[in-house]
């Protein structure tokens, strides 16, 4: 005996009732409508914004912002003639191939400064004494090379040479005595280990860096530690950028980072900092910091031909925020409709409602599962 | 009135001679090069020597020895290194008996990266040729040029300062030691620094070069050198 059956429509009329109570016709044809519109209208709109964002982020990438953190027995900088830059140097001994006007030379015999060419002056420990470097619109285009390294009796020494062109690095200004005075166009500074008074501090801000060296047999100065950091500017964080990506450098790299010639071209910045108490079983380090937009680091390492550190292709899209909110959005949006169209089909495809279709297809009570693979067709 | 052709031949031939240098140095041995981005850093200070014209990768297939009135030896020591020392050759080549005084083309066609070496610019590879085979050591050097279509204005001499702060020369026309230009953008690898040392006028068969270096003021060893120059040249 079969059980009485029931239609499915009449069992779903209540409820479709109690529904068609609920809602008005109109807040249904306003609902349809809006599905309608997120379907046909607000995805195809979407996805043409995501694909020109796509396009922006391949033909505009974002900006790269690479920090340089290092300990380093060498380094060294390109600083622009026009801007001036300016270091303390008491305690120093002053090197220079031309006489300099204000300061008393040291002794031939007394020099520590080598060849002949050099006349050396011994900076006083207890005047403030500022090295101005460049400034002068003359020099505009053109450029200062400083070169500093630790020195094996834990001392430090620079060597400050002006391109062809540049008359003058500068003025040495003795701020005590109100006193300037002119440079040549060669410099040597040399902090021995013994004399070096002061913490040193030389605030830059360059048109190239250079950490670290080229290891070579002839000389034993090196990068001994440091880190990279890749960023890109965003406005979510206090501190407006957002780490990319970060590597180690190995003892013997030397990295390079250069002015962004961009429009409007950007400088590296950074310091070097000399520290007068440093642990008495290592050698003496510059801490080099050194910040700028590039578009890549270079590290050049021992025995091979070097490589450039930048960010993976795709963090062109991974960094930007916009691209990602939309390429969320328009997922949301997908899932949701799908969601609700799986669940509109489901519903269409009620227990009942199957089981009254599969009672009008075959009749009778449903047959086994093994006989119905038989009988399916 | 001699026919256009002809007056066009007789114009073209003198230019044919002087392009076509009637010596050619024969290869030594198996050609040795290697490409590696393992690179290997150079013990020498002196790593080319070679007319402006014969600078960059572009020059390496028309390379012309400016050969010795009197040479030490017939053979030669042909090296090129870029300054990233990722391409390094090293081969002996032996000038023609008769050739000496005379310019002498150094063919290097059996290289397999030509390609590649043309892409290296005027101040990425240095070439120089030294006297003698590659097994001994020479401090004479013959310039290398790409065009004998007329003396050189200057030779170009690239140098690894092996971490000199400043680097001269001395010698030739001038007395005073003169400033050589340093490399400060790009790999330094194999040479840092590069010299350009007017080709002297009306001289005599040699030039006589030092290279100074200085670091932080403190005088590094000076590395003399032997130009051979060319006769009539």
């Amino acid at each position: 005996m079969s059980a009485p059956q029931r239609d499915p429509a009449n069992a779903a009329r209540p409820l479709v009732a109690a529904v068609c109570g609920a809602i008005s016709a109109r807040v249904l044809y306003l609902w349809e409508l809006l599905l309608w519109l997120a379907t046909f209208i607000l995805l195809p709109l979407l996805v043409i914004v995501l694909l020109g964002l796509v396009i922006f982020a391949v033909f505009v990438p974002p900006s790269w912002y690479y920090s340089i953190s290092a300990r380093s027995e060498a380094a060294a900088l390109t600083l622009p003639a026009e801007r001036e830059t300016s270091w303390r140097v008491e305690g120093a001994t002053l090197c220079s191939t031309e006489a300099l006007e204000g300061l008393a030379a040291l002794d031939a015999a007394d020099s520590p400064c080598g060849a002949r060419r050099w006349q050396a002056y011994a900076l006083p420990q207890a005047q403030e004494l500022v090295l101005a470097l460049g400034g002068s619109p003359a020099s505009a285009g053109r450029s200062i090379a400083v070169s500093m390294e630790t020195r094996s009796d834990r001392g430090l020494q620079a060597s400050i040479r002006g391109e062809p062109g540049i008359t003058s690095l500068g003025v040495l200004r003795l701020v005590d005595q109100g006193i300037d005075v002119a440079l040549g166009r060669e410099l040597n500074l040399i902090w021995p280990g013994e004399a070096r008074p002061r913490d040193l501090m030389f605030p830059f801000i360059a048109d190239h860096v250079r950490v670290g060296r080229d290891v070579t047999w002839s000389d034993t100065s090196l990068l001994h530690e440091g880190s990279m950091e890749i960023f890109t500017a965003t406005e979510e964080h206090l501190s407006k950028r957002t780490r990319v990506e970060e590597a180690e450098l190995l003892p013997g790299d030397q990295v390079r980072l250069d002015r962004f010639d961009g429009d409007p071209p950007l400088q590296p910045k950074g310091f070097l900092r000399f520290d007068r108490f440093q642990a008495e079983d290592s050698p003496g380090t510059l801490t080099a910091v050194a910040f700028g937009r590039a578009e890549s680091l270079r590290i050049e390492r021992f025995g091979d031909s070097g490589y450039d550190f930048q960010p993976h292709w795709l963090a062109k899209f991974t960094q930007n925020r916009l691209l990602l909110m939309v390429s969320g959005f328009i997922g949301g949006l997908l899932g949701l409709l799908g969601g609700y169209t799986v669940i509109r089909d489901i519903h269409a495809r009620s227990p009942a409602r199957a089981r009254a279709s599969y009672k009008a297809r075959c009749g009778g009570k449903p047959e086994p599962p093994s006989a119905n693979e038989n009988t399916s067709d | 009135m001699p026919h256009p052709a002809l007056v066009l031949l007789a114009l073209l031939l003198p230019l044919a001679a002087q392009a076509a240098p009637p010596y050619v140095a024969k290869l030594v041995g198996p050609f040795h090069e290697t490409e590696s981005v393992d690179v290997n850093v150079s013990g020498s200070v002196i790593v080319g020597v070679s007319s402006l014209n014969a600078t960059g990768g572009k020059a390496v297939q028309r390379l012309q020895l400016l050969h010795a009135p009197t040479p030490p030896s017939r053979l030669v020591c042909l090296t090129m290194q870029s300054r990233d020392g990722v391409y390094y050759s090293r081969n002996t080549f032996e000038l023609p008996a008769e050739s000496a005084g005379s310019v002498v083309a150094v063919p290097y066609d059996r290289s397999s990266r030509l390609d590649k070496l043309a892409k290296y610019g005027h101040e990425d590879l240095a070439i120089r040729a030294s006297a003698g085979p590659c097994e001994r050591s020479a401090n004479e050097y013959y310039v290398l040029d790409a065009s004998a279509a007329r003396p050189p204005d200057r030779v170009r001499v690239f140098v690894n300062s092996f971490g000199a702060t400043d680097v001269f020369y001395a010698g030739g026309p001038r007395v005073k030691p003169v400033a050589c230009k340093s490399i400060s953008e790009g790999r330094r690898t194999s040479f840092d620094y590069w010299c350009d040392i007017p080709w002297p006028r009306g001289g005599g068969d040699q030039l006589g070069v030092e290279i100074l270096r200085e670091r932080f003021g403190r005088e590094m060893p000076a590395v003399a050198l032997t130009l051979f120059l060319a006769a009539g040249k």
